[in-house]
């Protein structure tokens, strides 16, 4: 009975602070788990949400159907929230479906993006002239 | 009695990893399924700005035939009667339909078929329609399906000089039916005007007398209550603006028919049908 390894004692002390061990374990595991996927949900939203709407946008305002460098990059400079970065690519065909040429506006995000797409036609009156597919990327600066 | 003290010892490290292991499994899973709810979110928003912007650039090839405005609950829409131009319009939705069709990263279904034969409009949510009848391109415009109309305003200028008059062919007024305005002018001469209010169940005809092959106007119908007709069967184009109120009280916008763009996900199971609106 006053041998160390049958003490009721050490064997109730042990088993306490495995216990501890993995109530800890488990409540920082959850806090983390809880506050990453809140974190990165939110701020995938955000991107996702952000970038649809600017190109929505500049699309409404004819601003892409120009395929002018200089016009869409102060478009976009105007409407991307400070805390954000966007590049796309806009991909120009003719109204058969063959491509003609490719418009790189801002400096291409290599990691850490949202992506989307968005079809937009281009017109010359009554007809359609050009038919453009924009691949964007967006993502926190 | 130490061996009875190690089961019990034993027993309960296996109960409590035996939490543990559950719990950590509890995690995994979950983790699982709320990444994989973020991907089909992230689809599901990729399909939706695809379908924004097919439904964009058909709103825009509309536009471009027949301009429809909308001011709290009137209506307009302007076009040329018949449609010279028809054939670039049937020509920029058939191109577009492909282009969408070959070029999307999901399977999209265009249904413009019925867009080209007759171009129908419907303003919701009072789901009166506004057609062709003889195919866009046609000389007839017609609006049905009308009860809820209060009120038209038709505006046309007629590529003709010279008089133009107005002559009732059958006139039914009823003061509780659809008021009618009417305003015609050419391209010289003073317009003519006419305003009544006329019966929404029986047929009212109005002849726009240019010289040529008379365009008519029918107001009324027993079988469609109030039915508004322009036929032009002039050789000369008309400008036709057709203005009409309605009772809504919700807020009106004007739709191709239901279901003209399906993208679909096969790899999420996703589905998005949709018609084009014009708010």
């Amino acid at each position: 009975m006053n041998s160390l390894y049958g003490s009721k004692g050490f064997v109730f002390s042990v088993d306490i602070a495995i216990g501890l061990v993995i109530v800890a374990s488990i409540l920082a595991m959850s806090s983390v788990y809880i506050l990453s996927s809140e974190k990165s949900g939110i701020s995938e939203i955000a991107l996702r949400k952000t970038g649809s709407d600017i190109i929505a946008v500049m699309d409404y305002e004819g601003v892409l159907g120009t395929y002018n460098k200089t016009a869409i990059e102060g478009n976009l400079s105007s409407l991307i929230p400070f805390n954000m970065n966007m590049s796309m690519v806009i991909n120009k065909y003719d109204t058969n479906g063959d491509f003609l040429d490719r418009l790189q506006i801002n400096a291409d995000l290599k990691k850490n993006y949202y992506s989307g797409r968005w079809m937009l036609a281009a017109f010359a009156g009554k007809v359609a002239s050009n038919f453009y597919i924009v691949e964007y990327k967006v993502g926190f600066r | 009695m130490i061996y009875r003290k190690g089961v019990l010892f034993s027993a309960g490290l296996i109960l409590l990893s035996l939490t543990l292991l559950s719990l950590s499994f509890l995690l995994f899973t979950t983790s699982m399924e709320s990444s994989s709810d973020t991907a089909r979110m992230a689809v599901a928003d990729r399909i939706n700005d695809e379908a924004r912007s097919i439904e964009n650039v058909y709103s825009g090839i509309l536009s471009r035939h027949v301009n429809v405005t909308i001011n709290r609950n009137n209506i307009s829409f302007a076009e040329t009667l018949p449609e010279g131009a028809s054939e670039n319009f049937f020509t920029a939705i058939s191109r577009f339909e492909t282009f969408a069709e070959n070029n999307s990263e999901f399977s999209v279904a265009l249904n413009t078929s019925l867009l080209q034969n007759r171009m129908p409009l419907t303003v919701m949510p009072n789901g009166i329609t506004y057609t062709h009848e003889n195919n866009f391109g046609g000389n007839e415009t017609r609006i049905a399906n009308a009860s809820s109309v209060t009120a038209y305003t038709l505006n046309i200028t007629m590529n003709k000089t010279g008089a133009i008059n107005l002559r009732w062919l059958t006139l039914n007024e009823d003061a509780g039916g659809v008021r009618f305005s009417v305003e015609v002018k050419g391209l010289t001469g003073t317009s003519k005007y006419d305003s009544r209010v006329l019966s929404k169940t029986s047929i009212s005809e109005l002849q726009l007398e240019t010289g040529g092959t008379q365009p008519q106007i029918f107001i009324g119908s027993s079988d469609d209550a109030g039915m508004l007709r322009v036929v032009n069967g002039n050789e000369d184009a008309m400008l036709l603006n057709i203005t009409l109120s309605v009772g809504a009280n919700k807020a009106v916008s004007v739709e191709f028919q239901k279901e003209s763009i399906n993208i679909t996900s096969e790899e999420y199971n996703i589905t998005r049908a949709s018609a084009i609106s014009i708010r």
